[in-house]
């Protein structure tokens, strides 16, 4: 059998990289994770003309420079995997700051296809490019492309087939003098010294001449001295020549270079821009109604996950393992308790509890990737970034503070369109401390029980108690997260540089493709996790053997009355209370479920025997405990996943406990200081 | 003679204007780079967020955002047109 030739796909952000991929691979891809870091690596096949090719679609980037965890994959994947072919994606509309990309790739003397993309959008624009003096000014083949309607595809795969034995392209940019005596000088130490060959040392120079941290690594420069010393040397010489640094020099070589291509290859027309972009942004970012515009969108996307994917198709689910759990309790009717209880609590109970969130992400994922693939997020993030900035935080963190309104482990997911590690990494660990669906029905019986028919002037009790605890969640999500960018993350750098892209109208293909793989991550990765709590709480519910699961006695019990004494001084020092915030850890939901357990009393009755163990106000402090404690198994499992690293899990855990316990016992001292009970 | 630069935080809506100089830190400047912003690289600021900050420029034929505070440290000549 032939070799297997390996593709890559490298582009800007917004280039329709993604688009073309899925064109190339439709459901014949798969997503797994760049070895070591969080980003995902997507692989697709594809047979062309008896060939097998396997398509790698590298994270989107501006450039080479390695100042991200993106660019450092994609620089990574090029040098040292050494792709057969890298097809290149251009938004057409957008050539020239695309291009930067395009040189810096042809310096790595990689075989390029340029595949330009999205030509029709650039047309209407009235930006013509002439492909074959394109071609033939950076000697590597060029074929224009529409993804979404798989123009030029074939054309552009049996170029890049055609380049498997053809010899790497030589390119060299000229920087002038000073810079390209130095460049020689840094590239024969390095031929010499056996680090790298002719083809490679040239762009080795040119990285270490731009004082590139992963060239610098790659080299081990620390180890040779003569090399150290050529560079800082080379560089201090075109400091001085020149009047600025060689990586901004060599950068504007590059462009110059750029305006030279677009100068021969591009001819614009009179059209102004584009018009339909322009009017939606009239109003998407108007002075007045941006701000609201963007409450009512994520209004409608809280709205719409909740009400059709969690309440309507949410409800099949449930019924689905309700019935299974009848069915197999008839299957088992004659074996022993414990066995049932295995195959009902444990392992069905435990499969539904990850299950049941698929409709909710499903229907949230869509949403959300229509909102990103449509050009809107980045809107938001432009109009929410003032607001969100004056307290550390960074615009797209708004989307995740909504979102998870709904479902925390919706809300971290979304973080994912925050590009820089300290943003990702605050939102993340903020996200559990706002109020998540699961919590209302603990709130809804205890404000019931308590303040159902008290009034504070003219409006009811009830509706302050939940509203304060919304804004509470809010508050010490930003506190927390103005905390944390001070504190933990003060040496990680955050920044808003963003582009806003043309408006597009995404293809349903493309919706799909993602909302299932972000929904298949969520199963495969945070599903064992939620999985294996909901098993462990089971077997704590149930043993010692021949106890009532859940009771005094069981060992759940034990230790719930062995921690009881911790929540003293908040108010609910009982066991009962212990063993449903422990419960509570597997879903937040439950601890309802498990107050009517230990209390033996049904829904009806349990609002009056609740009466009996707590106050108002250790009610209320109750609720703050079940607000801002350690975040859900299902919340656990996916700050593991998102973060790579269980211990960021472990102390998202232990922080949100502390400052759940703290705020419950400062609420009920406070309170009992002012003659409250 | 610098009196005629301005930092570009400075520069009204619907101005045209040259990049001059970036005093940033190394990662923003180089992110300003990666996206086009160098040296004589001509600009027109094409608006602001609903609260003032960021601000949206267009360059190279495509619009891009930034932060007040970033902008500060962007030296920049404006162009009459």
């Amino acid at each position: 059998m032939a070799k297997e030739l390996n593709l890559a796909l490298v582009g800007n952000p917004n280039c329709g990289k993604t688009s073309l991929f899925n064109v190339l691979t439709g459901s014949r891809q798969h997503v797994g994770n760049w070895p070591g870091v969080t980003v995902e690596r997507k692989e697709g096949f594809v047979k062309y003309e008896g060939k097998d090719l396997r398509i790698i679609d590298l994270p989107g980037t501006y450039s080479f420079s390695a100042s991200s965890e993106d660019e450092i994959i994609a620089v990574q994947y090029i040098l040292q995997d050494k792709p057969d072919v890298v097809i290149n994606v251009i938004d057409s509309g957008n050539i020239e700051r695309n291009l930067y990309l395009t040189v810096q790739l042809l310096e790595m003397n990689t075989k390029v296809v340029l595949a330009l993309n999205m030509i029709d959008e650039a047309e209407k624009k009235q930006i013509f490019i002439d492909q074959q003096k394109l071609a033939k000014l950076l000697g590597v083949p060029v074929v224009a492309t529409v993804a979404t309607k798989s123009t030029g595809i074939m054309e552009m795969l049996e170029r890049a087939v055609s380049l498997e034995h053809s010899d790497r392209p030589s390119f060299r940019l000229d920087y002038g003098q000073p810079v390209n005596d130095v460049l020689q000088e840094i590239a024969a130490i390095l031929e010499d010294l056996g680090i790298s060959d002719e083809r490679a040392s040239s762009l080795l120079a040119i990285k270490l001449l731009e004082n590139d941290d992963y060239a610098k690594e790659f080299v081990q420069l620390d180890k040779h001295d003569l090399l150290k010393e050529t560079v800082q040397a080379g560089r201090e010489r075109i400091s001085a020549e020149i009047g600025f640094d060689p990586e901004i020099h060599m950068a504007g070589k590059r462009y110059e270079y750029i305006n030279y291509l677009i100068k021969e290859c591009v001819r614009k027309g009179t059209a102004q821009g584009d018009d339909l972009t322009e009017k939606i942004d009239r109003i998407a970012t108007n002075k007045w109604l941006g701000i609201p515009l963007f409450f009512l969108i994520m209004f409608l996307l809280y709205m719409i996950t909740m009400t059709f994917g969690n309440n309507f198709l949410g409800s099949y689910v449930e019924l689905g393992f309700a019935l299974l759990g009848e069915y197999v309790a008839g299957l088992l009717v004659n074996a022993p308790e414990l066995v049932r209880s295995f195959f009902i609590d444990a392992l069905i109970g435990g499969v539904g509890a990850v299950l049941v969130f698929v409709p909710l992400m499903f229907t949230m994922f869509f949403l959300i990737s229509f909102l990103e693939d449509s050009g809107y997020m980045a809107r938001a993030a432009y109009v929410m970034d003032r607001l969100m900035n004056a307290v550390g935080l960074h615009g797209k963190t708004a989307v995740a503070m909504i979102v998870g309104s709904g479902c925390n482990v919706a809300g971290i997911m979304s973080t994912r369109t925050l590009d820089t590690k300290k943003d990702r990494m605050i939102g993340i660990f903020i996200s559990p401390f706002i109020s998540c669906s699961a919590r209302l029905p603990v709130y809804a019986l205890f404000a019931a029980a308590f303040f159902g028919n008290k009034k504070v002037g003219i409006l009811p009790a009830s509706g302050l108690v939940f509203f304060s605890l919304y804004v509470l969640g809010i508050l010490v999500a930003v506190v927390a997260g103005k905390v944390l960018s001070k504190t933990v993350f003060k040496q990680e750098k955050s920044y808003f540089v963003m582009e806003l892209p043309p408006y597009r109208i995404p293809t349903l293909k493309s919706l799909f493709i993602h909302m299932w793989e972000k929904t298949e991550a969520f199963v495969k990765k945070a599903g064992t996790i939620i999985f294996a709590i909901v098993v462990l709480l089971w077997i704590l519910s149930i043993f010692p053997i021949g106890v009532t699961p859940g009771s005094y006695e069981s060992l759940l019990g034990k230790m719930g009355s062995a921690i009881a004494p911790l929540f003293s001084p908040a108010g609910f020092g009982n066991w009962e209370s212990a063993v449903a915030l422990i419960v509570g850890i597997g879903a937040k939901e439950a601890i309802v479920a498990t107050f009517g357990l230990v209390y033996g009393a049904g829904e009806e009755m349990l609002s009056t025997v609740l009466a009996q163990y707590f106050t108002p106000l250790s009610a209320y402090a109750f609720m703050i405990m079940t607000l801002l404690y350690s975040p859900c198994a299902a919340t656990f499992g996916i700050i593991k996943k998102e973060t790579n690293s269980l211990k960021w899990a472990l102390f998202s855990g232990v922080y949100s406990f502390v400052i759940g316990w703290s705020l419950a016992v400062l609420v009920y001292q406070v309170g009992r200081l002012f003659g409250l009970s | 003679m610098d009196t005629k630069y301005v930092s570009l935080d400075q520069v009204p809506i619907n101005t045209n204007g040259r990049i001059i100089n970036i005093t940033l830190d190394n990662t923003m400047r180089k992110k300003l780079t990666d996206m086009g912003l160098v040296r004589g690289t001509k600009f027109k600021v094409e608006g602001q967020a609903p609260l003032g900050d960021p601000i949206k420029i267009n360059l190279r034929g495509y619009n891009l955002t930034l932060r007040k505070s970033d902008a500060k440290n962007i030296l920049v000549e404006p162009l009459e047109e």
